[in-house]
């Protein structure tokens, strides 16, 4: 399923974001573009990060977040990867008064149905590979974080 | 008596989903007979009513008489297999 969704122009290396809205804000503006959400999708992201953040810590200290909102907002289920230049900081899932520093977000715009549950299954499969993790943050081309998903998931 | 646990996530759609197809796996390679739900965490007081633990992604912000497992190492891996001998322990009494 990641695979047939995963679109190159959704892969985003290196986008020079402050907070975790700018991720977000960054995301929803290009799955936008793409015609793949309604344009409510981002404040409902954004809101939903605020009550339910998604940043997972792995590593002490350090982490992923995967954002997702309610299909409501999604035209056509799709999946951004985003890699930031710099560290920036999420708050945790588990423990919203806890943040976490991270660098590589995966934003799930899912619509409906099975989709949902097997999208965010394989994201949870690919975010559990560290030598993923630290391939997909040097990644400096789209087409190089193609690459390594489409490695990643091949072994899934 | 039929063990119940109860999977909790923000809005009780997502990632408990994730969940608990990941206790179902655990339960069927244990051959256990566990009975599954799944709600949001706003619920979780109400839907908390007999079952024997509750396995969330989120922080549950009120107190419960029932033990709550954090979930969110089944989403990144790290400490997996601890919190499943964890939750494994507390329904084989």
């Amino acid at each position: 399923m990641f695979l047939e969704l995963m679109r190159p122009q959704l892969l985003v290396p290196r986008v020079s974001a402050r907070t975790a809205e700018d991720v977000l804000s960054f995301a929803a503006d290009l799955l936008l573009s793409q015609g793949l959400v309604k344009t409510s999708f981002k404040r409902a992201l954004v809101d939903r990060e605020c009550s339910f953040p998604t940043g997972l810590e792995i590593d002490a200290g350090q982490g992923v977040a995967i954002p997702h909102t309610d299909p409501e907002h999604v035209i056509q289920s799709a999946i951004s990867v985003i890699t930031t230049e710099a560290p920036v900081s999420f708050f945790r899932m588990d423990d919203p008064s806890q943040s976490v520093s991270v660098r590589l977000v995966f934003i799930l715009a899912l619509s409906e149905g099975r989709l949902q549950v097997d999208l965010l299954q394989e994201t949870v499969g690919l975010i559990q590979r560290p030598e993923l993790r630290s391939s997909l943050i040097e990644a400096a081309t789209p087409e190089d974080m193609a690459r390594h998903l489409q490695g990643a998931l091949h072994q899934i | 008596m039929k063990k119940k646990v109860l999977v909790i996530c923000g809005t009780g759609v997502a990632t408990s989903t994730v969940i608990v197809q990941k206790l179902k796996d655990l339960f069927q390679r244990e051959k256990m007979n566990v009975e599954i739900v799944q709600g949001k965490v706003m619920e979780v007081s109400s839907l908390s009513q007999g079952v024997d633990l509750v396995v969330s992604t989120t922080k549950i912000p009120v107190s419960l008489s029932v033990d709550v497992v954090n979930a969110v190492p089944l989403l990144t891996g790290v400490g997996q297999d601890e919190v499943f001998s964890h939750i494994l322990s507390r329904l084989k009494v």
